[in-house]
């Protein structure tokens, strides 16, 4: 059966390893996941000023897009989940801006399509019961810390992917590939997001005096230490936001909170690949990706 | 964190300012009844010069220099663990869109210029993270 597939301006580039592992392991579940036809960018952020109709434009075109291959799009990145899931939530209950966006873009649209996030899709479709047993690697001594961040649950109302302050739905998948999985109290918190791109600024910018410039390391620390006390061997996530995030931070962490200790960030559909049995090799779990080389826990935990 | 010393004025607390972040945000800011649990929550507040739901309560008094200069509208990272918990329904995340939108629109006040940001960042960042930065930090 063919499923649209949404990946996303970074899937394509830096989150390569998130992207080949969901294709491969869907088909690895039996089923086709199609590219959506002529996909641009979603804008990365949902625009929150009520009267910017613009920024509705690009997740409503993909949306509009998807439709010819069907009713579901999947789509695996919690920044372009949050942007499709809101743009569409927005024009089903706005018929003003539905129209004005649909002249815009010249396709009709109704909001008609279902946005699915791939672990929704991994529970419904696949089942998790059934992934359990597809396993081929045992994962009992993998300890995993599952953060799911900002744009996966937040608004919820709109969203309706898990509790926005007690989500267990990864927590539920990584049970299920019988993952030793953390209680973790940070998995709901902030990584800084955006403000990343004011980390490295140097004086010639207004930001400069915004105090944006270390918010980043100061926001990860927080939600690394308090994996790495509970004695997680990676964090498990779907952004490769937070995941650039929390990994590049690591080293400004290090000089500024002594005695902190580094922990490899992976996504979750990393994870599940190599679990699979299929070739680790091919998922950029390796210093080439990340800040932090995942790869050696991978060998010892996961691979032995 | 010492709040600025303001002038409070009919004209001001009446004025367009108030209207204007209401239109942009969808919000009605004399919903918030200043119970502080926003700025309880939010995990940016280390940054902050003033808390969130002081920058709300500038806004209601209608101080549009005093709401739009402090740096807390560009440390608040739209995480909207503030709107999740405010007991009045207040979406203050889309309250601070307003604000640097209102700061930005004029399109003399970017916050960064692409032009700005070294080659080794650009080269490292993930997409997705210069083009949420770029939209909430220019016009
Ligand atoms: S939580 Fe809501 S009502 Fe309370 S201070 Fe913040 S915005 Fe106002
Ligand atoms: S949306 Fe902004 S103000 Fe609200 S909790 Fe997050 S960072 Fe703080």
């Amino acid at each position: 059966m063919e499923i649209a597939y949404f990946p996303g301006c970074t899937l394509r580039a830096s989150a390569i390893g998130l992207d080949d592992s969901v294709r491969d392991t869907a088909a690895a579940f039996g089923f086709d996941f199609k590219e959506v036809p002529d996909w641009t960018c979603c804008g990365a952020t949902f625009n929150l000023a009520v009267d910017n109709i613009m920024a509705l434009a690009p997740p409503i075109r993909i949306l509009a897009n998807a439709k010819t291959v069907g009713d579901r799009v999947v789509t695996v990145c919690a920044g372009c989940y949050n942007v499709l899931k809101r743009a569409n939530y927005t024009v089903r209950n706005d018929a003003e801006k539905r129209k004005k966006i649909s002249d815009f873009i010249e396709m009709e649209y109704e909001g008609d399509v279902e946005v699915v996030h791939y672990i929704e899709f991994l529970r419904d479709d696949v089942g998790f019961d059934r992934i359990g047993k597809e396993l081929k690697k045992k994962l009992d001594q993998v300890k995993v810390a599952p953060y799911y961040g900002c744009q996966l649950l937040r608004p919820e109302e709109e969203l309706q992917f898990d509790d926005a302050e007690d989500p267990m739905l990864m927590d539920d998948l990584l049970k299920a590939m019988g993952c030793d999985v953390i209680d973790f109290p940070h998995k709901v918190e902030c990584c800084g997001a955006f403000l990343t791109v004011c980390t490295d600024l140097e004086a010639r910018s207004a930001a400069k005096d915004d105090d944006t410039g270390g918010a980043v390391s100061e926001c990860s620390y927080t939600i690394l230490d308090a994996a790495v006390k509970r004695g997680a061997d990676f964090v498990v996530l779907s952004c490769p936001l937070c995941l650039y995030n929390l990994d590049s931070a690591q080293d400004a962490i290090e000089k500024e909170h002594h005695g902190f200790k580094k922990i490899p960030i992976i996504y979750f559909s990393q994870l599940l690949a190599v679990a699979l049995g299929l070739d680790p090799k091919k998922y950029a779990l390796d210093s080439a990706h990340h800040y932090v080389d995942p790869s050696g826990v991978v060998k010892a935990k996961v691979l032995s | 964190m010492c709040p600025t010393r303001v002038s409070l004025s009919r004209e001001n607390v009446k004025g367009d300012f108030v209207q204007l972040v209401n239109e942009i945000s969808g919000q009605n800011v004399l919903n918030c009844y200043q119970c502080g649990r926003c700025s309880s929550g939010c995990p940016l507040t280390f940054a902050m010069r003033l808390l969130p739901n002081q920058v709300i309560r500038l806004v209601q008094l209608g101080l549009q220099e005093e709401a739009l200069e402090t740096n807390t509208i560009w440390v608040c990272a739209s995480c909207l663990t503030c709107h999740a918990r405010c007991p009045r329904g207040v979406d203050l995340a889309k309250v601070m869109e307003a604000l640097r939108a209102i700061g930005l629109r004029p399109g003399t006040h970017d916050r960064i210029k692409p032009e700005d940001l070294p080659p080794e960042t650009l080269a490292k960042l993930p997409q997705q993270a210069l083009v949420s930065g770029l939209r909430k930090f220019t016009k």
